[in-house]
């Protein structure tokens, strides 16, 4: 009688292990599509088996595993990291690129080319006001085109500028997420698979804001590292970063009125800028410490477009200033076409403007040589437009060829962005097939597990069935 | 080719063109056949690299010194080219670089690490006895 009890005792265990087994299908087919879940399977173990000694054998339920793999798991969020740089790269550059249309007849090139165009018909005719007042409007037009695209380009860094606060503050809202996640998981159940699915979501969508490193600790908490050494995360404590637009001690302003650069700064007040290299943080600060102060400057540089605005206006008010607007006598020379605040280099192209107080009749078209040439500066001036002499030129360039090098540079950066963009959404898309392979939910696996729990539990029951019935004919026979 | 040999310039870029965007479709789907790097998939994509290499290959003896629109076109499909060979390289790159780690994940687990810390190769020809 003792048998068959012990019987019926290792099958009602039995039940309730697969039953056990059933629920952890089950939840694995009800997450398949949840963002951060990994397949979960109850470790069977088998009990010890030795009817002599009393060990009735039987199935028992072990610990339910998941089957998360932190390496999958780090492959997916680099390549998030790095699929966040390209979109912000991207976006960025795209925005900028639209200002900077070689072939188009409108912006600096075609108000440039304009200008050049009048000076060459003002040549013909030097003494015809008509001709004089288009050169007049022609350069306000200049002025206005390089006043338009630096406030473009300075539109798009404060652009960024905000967008980089941002990307902080996600960061930081994150980084307390997972903190709170931190908590939950110490105090309570480790296994927890809602707990963990969490945790891994959060981690994903702040691999696409900067390149993290998530260490699982013995006591379940996660270690989150932003670049791999400034500490987001440990524990129960949480240690913000923050954004500072100003210029490091140890490297001062070299160019004076420059916007300083951006720097990020640890919860110590370390400058940890250099080390964020991926993400969409890495993004702006690139577009922003580099990209954009190679247009219009910033502490540290002038900016190639301050640079031919500031080569263009100079060039143009030395040949003027070395004609004569008459002959006298006495000899009226030439004055300034070009006006702009030489005490900002980096402001140079915004505060370009013709003048105010040059009038048409002012305009020099007299070289006096010798031998005086009437037209002699006009035409001098015309040849700007197709310069022979290095001093016409910007790093040996004419102006339009020195805007469309600028223009290009951006173009190809921006393409190189877009391309790789959509490369590395492709890589994204395999990272995580990759992990799925490890980790996720096979729905057809999932379905033969069901079948064989519940054979497993179907035979069982008629193990107890049966037993019942003979420990019912035991009783029977019984007198 | 030897179709080519005696036609204009300008019809050789045309047969240049088509060839060109037959290979950038094929490095195209190559490039989603990576995406889900399985073995099966990494064969059929092997397939299209060769025949995308073999269109190369046709698209070198017909590169012609053309001019205009017709060589744009050209330009263009070899600029599309361009694009889909850097991502399938970057794919292969990256597929490799994950069953690289998993490959230098079981060298540790089984060998441990070289005295410079870089994984360790497993010593395969030793044999371990073990007497009873």
């Amino acid at each position: 009688m003792s048998d068959l009890f012990s019987t019926l005792h290792t099958s009602a265990n039995a039940l309730q292990v697969y039953q056990q087994a059933l629920e952890v299908v089950s939840n694995n087919v009800t997450n398949a599509s949840t963002p951060g879940y990994a397949r979960q399977n109850l470790s069977l173990e088998a009990m010890p088996f030795q009817p002599n000694a009393g060990l009735p054998g039987g199935v028992t339920a072990g610990e339910v595993q998941s089957a998360r793999d932190q390496f999958a798991e780090q492959s997916v969020r680099q390549q998030f990291s790095n699929l966040g740089t390209l979109e912000q790269q991207s976006q960025s550059l795209s925005q900028i690129e639209n200002n900077f249309n070689v072939t188009s007849d409108s912006g600096i090139p075609g108000a440039l080319n304009t200008f050049f165009s009048n000076i060459s018909s003002w040549s013909v005719t030097p003494t015809d006001v008509a001709a004089r007042q288009a050169v007049l409007n022609s350069a306000q037009q200049a002025a206005q085109s390089f006043q338009q695209a630096t406030s473009n380009a300075g539109q798009a860094a404060s652009s960024v500028a905000q967008q980089m606060q941002q990307t902080v503050d996600q960061i930081n809202r994150l980084a307390g997420q997972l903190r709170g996640f931190n908590q939950q998981r110490v105090l309570g159940d480790r296994n927890d698979s809602g707990l963990d699915a969490q945790i891994n979501s959060t981690l994903e969508q702040l691999s696409e804001y900067g390149d993290i490193t998530a260490l699982t600790q013995a006591d379940g908490s996660v270690t989150v590292l932003l670049s791999g050494q400034t500490p987001l995360v440990v524990g129960d404590h949480q240690y913000d970063i923050s954004v500072s637009f100003s210029t490091p001690a140890g490297a001062p302003a070299t160019v004076a009125g420059g916007t300083p650069p951006a720097r990020i700064i640890d919860a110590q007040g370390n400058d940890v800028t250099g080390h964020i290299s991926q993400g969409q943080l890495a993004g702006q600060l690139d577009i922003y410490n580099n990209v954009l102060p190679s247009l219009i400057g910033n502490a540290y540089q002038q900016g190639d477009l301050n640079l031919l605005a500031q080569t263009v206006a100079d060039r143009v008010n030395q040949i003027l200033q070395s004609g004569n607007i008459s002959d006298g006598p006495p000899a009226v020379p030439g004055v300034a076409l070009f006006a702009y605040n030489a005490a900002t280099p980096t402001g140079v192209a915004q505060s370009l403007a013709v003048s105010s107080t040059i009038t048409p009749a002012q305009l020099a078209a007299i070289d006096p040589g010798p031998p005086e040439v009437a037209n002699g500066i006009a035409l001098r001036l015309a040849n700007l437009a197709n310069p022979t002499a290095p001093a016409d030129e910007i790093n040996g360039k004419s102006y339009a060829a020195f805007y469309g090098s600028i223009a290009a540079g951006i173009g190809s950066q921006s393409s190189n962005a877009q391309n790789n963009l959509t490369t590395q959404q492709q890589v994204v898309a395999q990272a995580r097939n990759l992990r799925s392979q490890v980790s996720g939910v096979s729905l057809d696996e999932e379905a033969a597990n069901l079948i064989e729990f519940q054979r497993a539990y179907q035979a069982t029951a008629k193990v107890v069935t049966v037993v019942d019935q003979l420990t019912q004919s035991t009783i029977n026979i019984l007198p | 080719m030897a179709r080519a040999e005696g036609q204009p310039a300008d019809a050789r870029v045309d047969d240049g063109a088509v060839i060109a965007q037959r290979v950038e479709a094929m490095l195209r789907d190559a490039c989603l056949q990576l995406t889900a790097p399985t073995p099966g998939n990494i064969d059929v994509c092997r397939n299209q690299l060769e025949q995308a290499a073999e269109g190369l290959r046709r698209l070198q003896t017909l590169a012609p010194a053309s001019h205009g629109k017709r060589r744009e076109s050209l330009l263009s499909a070899l600029r599309a080219i361009q694009v889909q060979n850097t991502g399938v390289a970057k794919l292969l790159e990256s597929a490799a670089a994950f069953h690289g780690g998993w490959v230098n994940m079981a060298a540790v687990m089984t060998a441990g690490y070289t005295a410079n810390g870089a994984p360790a190769r497993p010593e395969t020809r030793r044999r371990l006895i073990l007497e009873v």
